[in-house]
């Protein structure tokens, strides 16, 4: 047996091109399992990531930040824009029934800064009302904000203890939040009091389009958990209805909605891998019946110097699991070289929260994919074992 | 070692003909005795390396029996047939004859390869082997850059290299020169010489001048000459 192997490991060493055929076939088949999987998983995580974060039931936003696409990047990919509303409003709906938690938020895009090469969203929230930023914040602080303190997100290039400048104010960075896969791993989070500051610096600087607001008293959005006993389309229709230039929306119900058809993305996604597979598997084994074919003569030359039909087959199936396992790695490896960089840009292109599983998870998956290109080598080459071990030795050296 | 064939016969389907099967070898008696070589010549298609082919093991008669001794081989389990061709027989396919993927050196050593642990070759011995038959340079090149004869040689040599007991040899000098040719027939002959069975098919006139035995095949029927 051991002999056996190693004449198929020379053969997939030596008949390289041959070899190369099958390496490529097997690739494709891991990198195409492997690359479903992960995606399918990064943005089921995404979307659990940013429901646990986002507790949210109703949004309340300027009627001209409202269109869909802008309301789907502020709640699925944490890209916020720059708009106002007079804080008054907070207070209007604060007033109503069955709100049990509300609470504001604030918006500002920074032009530019020496900690990101690309544009930085500054969300500011009320740490003594917020129930959505901050515990989530706490997490990676574990201490209250301070007046001028910042949290930054995964992405941006500042680390704990940094002093970075917003339109000419220094802040320092408290805390660095975990990777969300979304538009919040480039965001900056800070309490109320220094958003206050800070867009007043960038009205100071005539760099923010809304130079006729007063920094004091406008907020960009409102976000309420609505009461046990209230119900949320109810309380969510008494905003819209007598709240004036406001647009209330269910963000939990966005991303639900979203999360759903995803779902049903995730089941496709499946049925097209076990499509590419069954298609992986019908050109391996044609592949392999035809190379098989083709040794017909090599093989009753082995049968002639003493080999078995068991070892007959335990060489070609040897060969298949071989440049299978191979392929595999290779599909595998291309499959994470594509994933771990361009991360980033798959989030974008999609436009949805993304979130790559755990190195854990990812090993698990690479391992599943490799030992089901295994099983297909096995599988494929099985057939051909069975042809070439029944035949009969003469007659395979008569034709060959 | 004597092998005996007895009333052995093949038949082989052949599809689009009126009659469907296809006599490649009469019912036939023949013995291979230790020390003898035995030589069948005959035109194309006349059944000789079928004969051959279930004389070696490899192709099951239609009836009849093939015994080594009093061993029936075909009465055997796969696994036994297997290794009995591997440490009794030597075998020259024809035509070319290799595995791709290994060099000239390990092609010959291919049957120990399949032979077990206890199998041992002396090195010195392969060496002179390989020397005479003109192989000895090629050690390390691939088969795909051989030339016919030098495949046929390296197939020479495999077939002798464990020291069988039975050897046969379908037209092992189809691509060689006048040299090589007696080269080989002359190894048959040595091997004959030293104990073993041979039994050589051939179209080579000069292979008379070796035998011992000579018999005729026309049409699937053998006769001795």
């Amino acid at each position: 047996m051991k002999q056996t192997l190693l004449l198929a490991y020379k053969n997939v060493l030596r008949r390289k091109s041959r070899s190369a055929v099958l390496i490529a076939l097997a690739g494709f088949l891991a990198f195409a399992l492997f690359m479903t999987a992960m995606i399918i998983s990064a943005l089921l995580k995404g979307f659990t990531s940013l429901e646990e974060r986002l507790g949210a039931d109703i949004m309340v936003v300027p009627y001209e930040a409202a269109t869909r696409s802008s309301l789907e990047n502020i709640v699925l990919q944490g890209n916020t824009g720059y708009f106002y509303m007079n804080s008054d409003v907070l207070d209007k709906i604060s007033a109503m029934d069955g709100i049990e938690r509300i609470s504001a938020q604030y918006y500002l895009a920074s032009a530019t800064s020496s900690c990101c090469s690309i544009p930085v969203e500054i969300i500011g929230f009320d740490p003594q009302t917020d129930f959505t930023i901050s515990p989530w914040i706490r997490k990676s602080n574990g201490k209250e904000l301070q007046y001028l303190d910042i949290v930054v997100g995964n992405d941006i290039n500042a680390f704990v203890g940094d002093t970075l400048s917003f339109y000419g104010v220094d802040v320092r960075v408290a805390a660095k939040l975990d990777k969300t896969g979304t538009g919040y791993d480039t965001a900056v989070f800070t309490g109320r009091d220094t958003i206050k500051t800070l867009i007043q610096a960038s009205l100071d600087k005539k760099l923010n389009e809304y130079g006729n607001i007063n920094a004091g008293n406008v907020i960009s959005c409102i976000l309420i958990d609505v009461s046990d006993d209230a119900v949320t389309e109810e309380v969510l229709n008494d905003i819209n209805i007598h709240v004036k230039k406001v647009k209330a929306v269910q963000t939990k119900e966005m991303i639900s909605g979203i999360a759903g058809s995803l779902a049903g993305a995730s089941y496709m996604g499946r049925l097209i891998s076990i499509c590419i597979w069954i298609l992986a598997l019908m050109i391996m084994a044609a592949a392999f019946l035809l190379m098989t074919g083709e040794r017909k003569r090599e093989f009753a030359l082995l049968r002639v110097v003493g080999s078995t039909r068991k070892e007959l087959a335990l060489l070609v199936i040897g060969e298949g699991v071989m440049v299978s396992l191979l392929g595999g790695l290779f599909g595998i490896a291309l499959g994470m070289a594509v994933l771990l960089p361009f991360s980033g840009l798959l989030e974008q292109t999609m436009g949805l929260p993304f979130l790559l599983p755990s190195a854990a998870s990812m090993l698990t998956a690479a391992l599943l994919a490799l030992i089901l290109c295994g099983l297909t080598g096995a599988a494929t080459s099985g057939i051909s074992a069975y042809k070439i071990a029944g035949a009969d030795t003469g007659t395979m050296l008569r034709v060959g | 070692m004597l092998v005996h064939g007895k009333n052995i016969k093949k038949e082989f389907i052949r599809k689009k003909t009126d009659t469907n099967v296809f006599t490649a070898v009469r019912e036939t008696d023949i013995s291979l005795e230790p020390g003898k070589l035995t030589v069948i010549t005959g035109r194309s298609g006349s059944g000789k390396s079928t004969l051959l082919n279930m004389l070696s093991g490899i192709l099951m008669p239609d009836s009849g029996t093939v015994c080594y001794d009093d061993i029936n081989i075909y009465e055997m389990s796969d696994r036994d047939l297997s290794r009995f061709r591997n440490r009794n027989t030597g075998y020259i396919p024809q035509g070319s004859s290799a595995v791709s993927s290994l060099n000239v050196r390990e092609n010959i050593l291919l049957p120990a390869m399949f032979g077990g642990n206890d199998i041992r070759i002396d090195d010195r011995e392969l060496d002179a082997m390989m020397e005479k038959l003109s192989v000895y340079e090629l050690a390390g090149v691939m088969p795909d850059e051989l030339s016919g004869g030098e495949l046929r040689r390296m197939a020479v040599a495999r077939a002798l290299i464990l020291k069988p007991a039975v050897i046969y040899a379908d037209e092992p000098t189809g691509d060689l020169d006048d040299e090589n040719t007696k080269i080989v027939f002359s190894m048959l002959r040595e091997a004959a010489d030293a104990g073993a069975c041979v039994l050589l098919v051939t179209h080579e006139s000069d292979a008379a001048g070796y035998a011992d035995v000579m018999y005729r095949m026309d049409a699937g029927r053998l006769d001795k000459c």
